[in-house]
């Protein structure tokens, strides 16, 4: 019967060992409720594990929430959802760190206490290390955010002593023991062989150090070597799996067991079964057994050749020595008696509960504040990459709200008025703030102060970090941020928690970046909380190229504007069939492909006497014929050399909206032909205004075509005869396929409002 | 029990453990082990006796089971040179004097501190005065270490300086301390060190031969490579392998690589094809290609005897768990990520997070006949024009040769190709399992590429040059077409593992039955072949 007093425990560990001991210690302090997981790794390592559904009976919660957390994978870190229902139920959870996303998750969703149960390690690691090494530093932050409700859960009283603060101090000593100690000495020693256990050789480094120094030590006395070998091992004394009734005659039959571990926080089971069995142990000095009473008893050499000696007159049949060792050894039981341990369990939890009691206090008298939320734009961009990050914030504001949750996004672009004029930020609702902001750079040792003072103190690797500055707190009045991009040149000041927002990796590609800069842009996506996408093509990249965890990347819906054309309808079927022109948009960066466009239009007017004028707008275009850069220097030379491009071709540059939309309405189509990028709007654009387009076939266009339903039109950007054959093609085809484009009903139900719940959840998510 | 010896002549610098030679010698004896009836012995310079009981240690030969004959001691000059770089060695560690002189700096700081502390909280002049003055002299004391610690850095580095500006200033000396540092660091690219290495090795080898020439009972002897002439000085039945001249077929490439020792090493293996007395070979193409129209030798005293399958599977499948794929792709993925680590002048590898990357995967050196260059031109293809996403891992150095990293550069590729070296066999054996697809590109092998059942029989598909040692092995039309393309037609290889890309399953399971019987012939096959070989020869005396 449950204890009303006592907590609901999650005992997130499924070392079967440790369960024979652990549950019905806890059972016995009065907890009678324990939720075990029902699933973990495929992980070599954990060779000791099981599952068992026994507790699962005696949890008083639904069925329903209690599938949710059998289905959790909890080494993984599991849900918000898993951990929502964590809280409704259970107060306390002990975990082990096989990945760090347990301890992450536990200290941003459980309400409760968390114990991160320690069993020692080896002598060249702490857990300090081992945390910051499997967190990248991020650990101690999140250990310092539990505050008073982490407990270091130590099984030996000294294990924490090495340890730095914020684990020592939290330290709590819950000792292990076995889950039986009685004696079952059936033991007659007829088989004068030496058992040594060692498992894992054929993949564990330290196991196969232990086993090749035993080999070398006692090569020439008879030894088996017991321990489970998922990776078989070519060496027959190696025993590998022996069914039950084989490991039961060998703990009867064989001579003596030898324990080589030194190990001063590490203690195995194998010893002390030996103990039960009456097999004689000899071990070697300075380990746990020593603490365990062990120093003076007869079994217990310093050095190797003080062991040899001892298991050669031990297999020489001197009875005196073994009987003394048997009889002495069994002293090394008692610490491991339940009975024996049960009393610093008590005090141990007497602890928690005041704990509990505490925080639930503290939860009561916190009050709930609303979220704020800032959307930055990292460089100055325009055009299509700016309306992203504008219908971004929009689908964050409009999803919280329809979440009934209160929310206030703030919109931060750099300071600059030329490039962020007002009128840009016309459609933005009146609820999403504006905030100009520049970039401010600390050196090492100020952004290590910095983190300081912010309680989120960790290790910094990087000489220089950059923080958004706008002249009030530098963003530090909004609880997360969203990066529109990876474009970071240092790191970003890791004082808020963030999502990046990444549209492509076009680097991969398109070989314009610089090693070192490239890698300082995938290194802020590593940083980030969380990736968002929105192509497949892109999720591929970030996990292929940019090597993100798949759990890290998101891929959301693309976001489209709803192209308003005020006073402008649709183009008419008058005004398509007197339009002798199409449009073809683009910019001066060296994806849109400018040299094979050129070469095709060459084609197209010189050798297929294409009939169609070719209007160029975007960013800069006016000045496509001028530039140097080594994509567009060639390209003055072509249209030198071509009257029909010269009289065929007209540089619009960058138009106003409405402009631009008054220039594409009239068109034949659009003509899309970058090589490749993460999409673009100017083909929903146009088939808002009635009018096809002729795109690159690249999968990020595919994806559009696919969510949209445009019927685009395809081209292969590599070949300039084919671009040039497919736009003659479009002189008799564009009418047709205008006629089965997506009406702007079918186009709205793509709308932002339809994807911002999306955008919000995904948000949500993380905060 | 008939007995037959194996000849070895390595040079000092060889770990036999980290070469391919020295697994099959592994496999060669284990499969010999097998057999009751016959026994080898092996002779050797007395440099690689100590190598030989780690190698057969390493693959759990039972110590004593092989008899090595060898020169009892080591010439002193070697000697000498070993006592030299060891102790270079020990000097780069951080050994116990680094250790001792942290743990007195710790003790000493610790002091001052506790004195000053005690100083600041004292209420009494008196204490104060006492405790002023071993707070003072600790404080010179340390000041004038520390002085003295400074001025011998700064010594230290002026010596680099001077040494500098009177290697610029005298050639003779630069040269007289580059040779002097190259035969400690390189010992393999100093000439000086080859000619007393080749005089050391000729006063060796008569003594091996001496040692060779007490035994009798010995029936014949057998060389595992071409690179000792030497050999062919004993007298008895010979059989020397000769696994391919492949300087002789891309001269050009291999000409800058190696430098005058390889060809050296070349007039070597001329030498000692040209004075064997039988030869053994892994093809037929190398046998009547090379041997007898290059060189000219009697076919008939040509034998062909094939690899046994080099399988990687024991290495890394899991057992015992109750779903042991699962468990096997976690630790193959484990293996590949610590693989990973080895990387060579990596730019984004620190921060690679994704361990279930997906990548196809070649394992060799980079050498002028691997046809690298080729495999990089057809991967670009796929990867900026076909999108195919996957990452290329290889095992070489790019540097080895230069082509190799500068087309990387220019290409931008260096986040996507990725090049490792040092891997251990578990390592390997975890790519090959983790990878998607093994591809082969190689322009020329002794014998058919290891790749096919390496890559088989941890269960990756594998696409291959057609070449015609590969033609000789994998024989079936239908086979060949879905799986080998033109080496000198990247465009063939990149269809082709696009094609396999995206039909992996369909590949996988017909590839499967032509690996199943590959894989019955194992080396105790191969060591059956040899030994009738050796009895033919040996009756023949």
């Amino acid at each position: 019967m449950q204890n009303p007093k006592m907590p609901r425990v999650m005992w997130l560990i499924n070392h079967t060992s440790a369960r024979k001991f652990e549950v019905p210690m806890l059972k016995a302090i009065g907890i009678n409720e324990i939720f075990q997981p029902k699933s973990f790794a495929n992980d070599p390592t954990f060779r000791s594990a099981s599952i068992d559904w026994s507790e699962d009976k005696n949890l008083t919660i639904s069925k329903d929430e209690l599938a949710v957390l059998n289905a959790a994978d909890w080494y993984s870190g599991a849900s918000k959802i898993a951990w929502e229902i964590a809280n409704k139920y259970f107060q306390v959870v002990f975990f082990i760190l096989h990945k760090p996303e347990v301890l992450k998750f536990a200290s941003k969703y459980f309400k409760g206490v968390v114990i991160w149960r320690t069993y020692g390690l080896d002598e060249s690691l702490t857990y300090t290390n081992v945390l910051n090494m499997l967190s990248k530093g991020e650990g101690e932050s999140w250990v310092k955010t539990l505050g008073q409700r982490f407990y270091f859960g130590e099984a030996y009283p000294h294990l924490a002593d090495q340890e730095l603060g914020f684990l020592k101090n939290r330290r709590i000593y819950l000792p292990l023991g076995l889950g039986s100690t009685a004696i079952e000495d059936k033991w007659n020693g007829s088989c004068k062989t030496i058992l040594f256990v060692c498992p894992d050789i054929g993949f564990n480094p330290y196991y196969a150090n232990v086993y090749k120094k035993f080999t070398t030590d006692f090569d020439d006395l008879p030894f088996v070597i017991g321990g489970a070998q998922p990776i078989d091992i070519n060496d027959p004394r190696v025993l590998g799996f022996v069914p039950q009734e084989t490991h039961e005659r060998n703990m009867q039959e064989l001579r003596v067991m030898f324990y080589h571990s030194t190990e001063p926080n590490h203690i195995h089971y194998h010893p002390f079964e030996a103990i039960r069995a009456g097999m004689p142990l000899i071990f070697m000095a300075g380990g746990i057994l020593d603490r365990f009473g062990g120093v003076d008893l007869p079994g217990r050499c310093r050095t190797v050749k003080e062991a040899r000696k001892k298991i050669e007159r031990i297999l020489n049949d001197d009875w005196g020595l073994i009987e003394g060792i048997r009889r002495s050894q069994l002293r090394l039981l008692e610490p491991m008696k339940p009975a024996n341990c049960e009393a610093a369990w008590q005090r141990g939890f007497e602890q928690i509960l005041t704990t509990l009691e505490m925080a639930k206090a503290n939860q009561l008298m916190a009050q709930k504040q609303n979220t704020k939320v800032a959307v930055i734009v990292p460089v100055a961009y325009r055009g299509g990459s700016l309306r992203g990050a504008k219908l971004l914030a929009q689908a964050i504001d409009f999803g919280a709200r329809q979440d009934g949750e209160n929310v206030e996004v703030i919109f931060a672009h750099l300071d600059s008025p030329d490039e962020y004029p007002d009128s840009e930020f016309q459609d933005f609702p009146l609820s999403i703030k504006r905030r100009p902001y520049q970039w401010k750079y600390l050196k090492q040792d100020e952004a290590h102060r910095a983190m300081a003072y912010a309680g989120l103190e960790r290790d910094l690797f990087s000489q220089k970090y950059q923080v958004p500055s706008d002249g009030i707190n530098d963003f530090l009045d909004c609880d997360f941020w969203i990066i529109v991009s990876d474009r970071l040149a240092f790191p970003l000041l890791p004082v808020r928690p963030y999502v990046m927002m990444v549209y492509d990796y076009l680097q991969r590609y398109e070989p314009f970046l610089s090693a070192s800069i490239n890698r300082q842009f995938i290194e802020a996506a590593h940083q980030a909380q969380k990736v968002w996408v929105t192509t497949e093509f892109t999720r591929q990249d970030a996990l292929q190229y940019a090597g993100l965890p798949h759990a890290k990347v998101s891929k959301l819906p693309m976001l489209a504007p709803e192209f308003v054309s005020g006073d402008l309808s649709l183009s008419s079927e008058t005004q398509y069939g007197e339009s002798d022109y199409f449009v073809w948009t683009t910019n001066l960066a060296p994806h849109k492909n400018h040299k094979n466009a050129i070469q095709a239009l060459q084609i197209y007017y010189e050798q297929l006497n294409g009939t169609f004028k070719c209007h160029v707008t975007g960013v800069l275009t006016q000045e496509l014929l001028k530039r140097k850069e080594p994509h567009l220097k060639e390209l003055a030379r072509i249209v030198s050399f071509s009257p029909f491009l010269k009289r065929n071709m007209k540089l619009l540059g960058e138009l106003p909206e409405m402009s631009y939309q008054d220039e594409l309405s009239r068109s034949k189509f659009l003509w899309h032909a970058g090589r490749i990028d993460n999409g673009t709007f100017s083909v929903i654009e146009a088939a808002y205004l009635g009018v096809p387009s002729l795109s690159s076939d690249y999968p990020a266009m595919r994806e559009i075509d696919r969510q949209f339903a445009l019927n685009l039109a395809w081209m292969d950007a590599d070949s300039p005869l084919n671009m040039a054959t497919q736009l003659k093609k479009m002189e008799t085809s564009a009418s047709l396929i205008k006629s089965s484009l997506p009406d702007r009903a079918q186009l709205a139900t793509e709308s932002l409002a339809r994807h911002a719940n999306t955008y919000w959840a995904a948000l949500k998510e993380c905060l | 029990m008939k007995k037959y010896g194996i000849y070895l002549a390595y040079p000092p610098t060889i770990d036999l453990r980290g070469q391919g030679l020295g697994k099959h010698l592994s496999e060669f004896l284990k499969g010999a082990q097998e057999r009751g009836d016959v026994e080898f012995v092996i002779a050797c310079p007395s440099w690689m006796r100590q190598n030989l009981e780690r190698l057969f240690e390493d693959a759990l030969l039972a110590k004593g089971s092989f008899e090595i004959i060898a020169p009892t001691k080591k010439p002193s000059l070697l000697r000498l040179y070993e006592f030299v770089t060891s102790l270079k060695r020990t000097s780069q560690k951080k050994g116990k004097g680094a250790r001792f002189w942290k743990l007195f700096s710790l003790m000493a700081n610790k002091l001052y501190v506790s004195l000053i502390k005690q100083f600041a909280g004292t209420r009494s002049l008196f204490m104060m005065a006492v405790l002023a003055v071993p707070a003072i002299a600790l404080l010179l004391v340390a000041t004038f270490v520390g002085v003295i610690v400074k001025v011998l850095l700064q010594l230290w580095s002026v010596r680099k300086r001077v040494l500098q500006v009177v290697k610029k200033n005298t050639p003779f000396v630069n040269g007289v301390i580059t040779r002097a540092s190259r035969i400690g660091s390189q010992p393999k690219d100093s000439s000086i060190a080859t000619l007393l290495y080749r005089l050391m090795e000729t006063s060796e080898v008569s003594m091996m031969h001496r040692l060779i020439h007490a035994r009798e009972d010995i029936r014949a002897w057998y060389s595992p490579a071409a690179f000792w002439p030497h050999f062919n000085q004993i007298n008895a039945p010979r059989l020397m392998c000769v696994p391919d001249v492949v300087l002789a077929s891309f001269p050009v490439g291999f000409s800058k690589l190696g430098g005058q020792r390889f060809l050296e090493n070349f007039y070597q293996v001329e030498q000692a094809i040209l004075t064997a007395q039988y030869l053994v070979t892994y093809s037929e193409d190398i046998k009547w290609r090379t041997l007898v129209e290059r060189y000219h030798v009697d076919a008939q005293r040509i034998s062909i005897v094939r690899h046994g399958a080099n399988k990687l599977d024991s290495l890394v499948v899991v057992k015992g768990f109750p779903d042991n794929l699962a468990a096997t792709n976690v630790l193959c993925r484990n293996l590949f990520k610590q693989a990973l680590h080895k990387s060579v002048r990596l730019s984004t590898h620190s921060v690679f997070d994704n361990s279930e990357v997906k990548f196809l995967f070649y394992a060799s050196q980079f050498r002028p006949n691997k046809n690298i260059i080729s495999l990089l031109r057809a991967y670009k293809y796929l990867l900026t024009r076909r999108y195919i996403g996957h990452k290329l891992v290889l095992t070489g150095d790019p540097y080895v040769l230069p082509e190799i990293a500068k087309f990387i550069k220019d290409n931008g590729l260096e986040s996507d190709v990725l090049c490792l070296k040092g891997l251990t066999n578990q390592e390997l054996a975890g790519c090959y399992q983790a990878a998607d697809l093994v591809v082969n590109p190689t322009l020329s092998e002794g014998g058919c590429p290891f790749t096919f059942t390496e890559a088989l029989s941890v269960g990756t598909p594998v696409v291959m040059s057609r070449i015609p040692v590969t033609e000789e092995v994998i024989t079936n039309d239908e086979l060949q077409k879905q799986m080998l393309f033109d080496p000198y037609d990247w465009k063939d290889m990149a269809a082709k593992i696009e094609w396999a890309l995206k039909n992996s399953d369909t590949l996988l399971a017909q590839q499967k039955s032509l690996y199943d019987q590959l894989s019955m012939r194992s080396w105790r096959h191969v060591v059956d072949e040899y030994v009738e070989i050796l009895d033919r020869i040996s009756s023949d005396r």
